[in-house]
């Protein structure tokens, strides 16, 4: 079925706002933006860059293909000068990593939400032994028990894959078939990378760490976050393992076969 | 699955960058289809022997194993 509700236009006029809606995701999510401006503004800043995205989405997902379309045409893909914005994102990226580094520039974010402990049902107090009832019961009456959620945003981990994602999702200036199955071999070599990545840290990092602090009357711990690698790194690992494959696949591996012909 | 796509060219006397542009593939796509490390789509084989204005059998043949 096809869905042509607009007309051709709107896919371009989807592919400008797409640039825009990044652009200020990027510049809210690297923390720019709070240089300039007060916090109410940056949260205007959302509104405006979310609903500017689902109108790109809307406008390509639903807008006639301009003429031409070839058969192996994807959906998916973007139009070939993306890859270039794509570079553009990285090196500003690069840049805020360098100046992060440096500590120029530092900016992080953590959203905390806060629970209040419910009281502990009498069949889970009978199990306690006489210590742990006594303490329990000591911070009952007097004392406050919280439990933090909290999400950690780590501002280049998630703006680092705007530039990938652009150079991924990108067309060649030739688009044909043989492109085609070289992305799907660099996305099946980059999910078994994927795969093999998260076993390893299963296996071998930490997800929690716990410190325990104990003394002669007092026993206390607190968690802290492991140093295994949270989705938002995986996810760019990943991508950059693709977008090698593929330019290996695509400019290295040629160069070969010509030189060995010669 | 071989063909006779250089054999051709040389008759028609095309480079892989020319005939690349006139099915509209990159010349990479007619590479590695000529040294045999790529199968062509229907449609592709199909453009490729329009140009040459052979039917698609006497350029693309089975072989044994296939």
């Amino acid at each position: 079925m096809k869905t042509n509700l607009l007309p051709a236009y709107f896919k371009k006029l989807g592919y400008i706002s797409l640039i825009v809606a990044v652009s200020a995701y990027f510049l809210i999510t690297s923390g720019l933006l709070y240089y300039f401006v007060s916090p109410k503004t940056v949260f205007y800043f959302k509104q405006f860059s979310l609903y500017t995205f689902l109108f790109s989405l809307f406008s390509i997902g639903f807008s006639a293909d301009p003429k031409g379309q070839s058969l192996t045409g994807n959906k998916l893909l973007l139009p070939h000068y993306f890859k270039i914005i794509g570079y553009i994102f990285l090196v500003i990226t690069l840049i805020l990593c360098i100046l992060i580094k440096t500590k120029r520039f530092n900016w992080h974010q953590s959203v905390t939400t806060t629970f209040i402990v419910p009281n502990v049902p009498d069949e889970y107090q009978a199990e306690m032994s006489d210590r742990q009832k006594k303490s329990f019961l000591k911070i009952e009456d007097r004392e406050k028990v919280e439990v933090q959620s909290t999400v950690i945003i780590n501002s280049i981990s998630l703006i680092l894959p705007i530039g990938l994602l652009f150079i991924a999702f990108s067309k060649e200036k030739i688009e044909d078939e043989l492109i085609t199955s070289y992305r799907a071999q660099s996305l099946q070599l980059a999910i078994l990378l994927l795969f093999f990545l998260i076993l390893y840290q299963k296996l071998n990092v930490p997800e929690v760490e716990t410190v325990i602090v104990s003394g002669d009357k007092n026993f206390g711990y607190f968690d802290l976050p492991g140093r295994a690698w949270k989705a938002d790194v995986l996810i760019n690992v990943i991508l950059i393992f693709g977008i090698l494959k593929m330019e290996y696949m695509l400019r290295i591996k040629p160069f070969f076969n010509k030189t060995e012909k010669a | 699955m071989k063909n006779s796509i250089r054999v051709e060219r040389a008759i028609k006397n095309i480079t892989q960058a020319e005939l690349a542009e006139l099915i509209g593939v990159s010349r990479q796509t007619i590479n590695t289809i000529e040294s045999n490390r790529y199968v062509p789509s229907t449609v592709l084989a199909l453009k490729i022997a329009r140009v040459f204005g052979k039917n698609v059998e006497e350029i693309f043949m089975l072989e044994e194993d296939d």
